[in-house]
């Protein structure tokens, strides 16, 4: 029978240099990272960058990583910076090369399975929010994190959580607002 | 809608209300049929955020990064270290000298300022007779 290893005793491994046992963390937790870096950035070549970048700076972490938080905290928070970084880039670029936002109607292909274009319409809403709205929309309805966690790796308040996430669900309420329709009509 | 009903809404979906503040909100949503609706939405719309957002990258990431961090270790072997570090040092030095640089000139540009103040001083303090004295009237040195 295979005993799956707990995290802690996969770092200690890629510590030494089993290259096998970071593999396997990446593998673990690459879905939460897609999750967070997509919804922070959409669909786009960069979240993949960043994505892979995430797990480069954890495995240079390694060393200094103590347990403190758990692995996906940790990863959480470098893939957020991250992101967030990007978003900064992303800014400057197009103050000298303005793109136009698509519009719902351009996102969504009408050949698509309906629950795929869901998902399109829902990334293309968190995009129109502010980073710092984005942010904590992603990590606490996203990622699933407590108002303390979101407050914890974002380094604020709890009561600007909770503040941002109100904002944040206020407008997707109105750009989700057909969808939202529906399934209260079921 | 009352703005401070609407955030007790809000903040219910997160846990956070004490039992004063609950109180207040059952009973807001007890009195109205409206504040219900808002409450149906925003409980839809978290849902919707919640089942719609599980994203994946494209296949192979790990292979993906694993490679990456391979390139990164076939990098960093001694050889390179050495020229990184001559690099590095080289920055910081140069850095250092050019600050360096810059506050010599500063005192020089301070000092040739402080000089010139002090002639002109020295030429305002002269009478007119003086000036015309020094310029017009020749030594016998420079006769001779």
């Amino acid at each position: 029978m295979r005993i799956s290893k707990t995290d802690l005793q996969l770092i200690d491994r890629a510590r030494q240099g089993d290259p096998d046992s970071f593999k396997e963390i990446v593998r673990r937790y690459e879905q939460r990272v897609a999750a967070t870096v997509i919804s922070m950035l959409g669909h786009c070549p960069e979240a993949d960058d960043v994505g892979q970048e995430t797990f480069i700076r954890f495995y240079k972490a390694l060393r200094d990583f103590r347990g403190d938080s758990s692995v996906a905290t940790y990863i959480t928070r470098i893939a957020i910076n991250l992101s967030l970084n990007e978003l900064k880039r992303r800014k400057r670029r197009m103050l000298f090369f303005p793109q136009s936002t698509d519009s719902v109607k351009n996102i969504v292909d009408e050949t698509e399975p309906e629950d795929v274009a869901l998902k399109k319409i829902v990334n293309n809403a968190i995009q129109q929010l502010e980073p710092m709205f984005r942010t904590v929309l992603v990590l606490r309805l996203v990622d699933g994190y407590s108002t303390k966690e979101t407050a914890d790796i974002l380094n604020i308040p709890e009561g600007t959580v909770l503040s941002r996430l109100a904002r944040a669900q206020k407008k997707l309420k109105t750009i989700l607002s057909p969808y939202v329709g529906e399934k209260i009509n079921g | 809608m009352d703005k401070k009903i609407l955030d007790l809404l809000y903040s219910s979906f997160d846990n956070t209300l004490t039992p004063r503040e609950k109180e207040m909100l059952d009973s807001a949503l007890e009195q109205s049929e409206e504040l219900r609706r808002e409450r149906e939405k925003i409980a839809a719309t978290r849902q919707i955020i919640a089942e719609n957002s599980g994203e994946t990258f494209k296949p192979f990431f790990a292979e993906r990064v694993m490679r990456r961090l391979e390139s990164l270790r076939e990098k960093t072997d001694p050889a390179l270290d050495l020229f990184e570090s001559l690099v590095y040092m080289f920055r910081r030095v140069a850095f250092v000298g050019a600050v360096a640089a810059v506050i010599l000139f500063s005192v020089q540009l301070l000092d040739t300022d402080h000089e010139t103040n002090e002639i002109n001083e020295t030429v305002s303090e002269m009478t007119l007779d003086e000036v015309l004295n020094s310029a017009f009237s020749p030594s016998l040195e420079d006769i001779l």
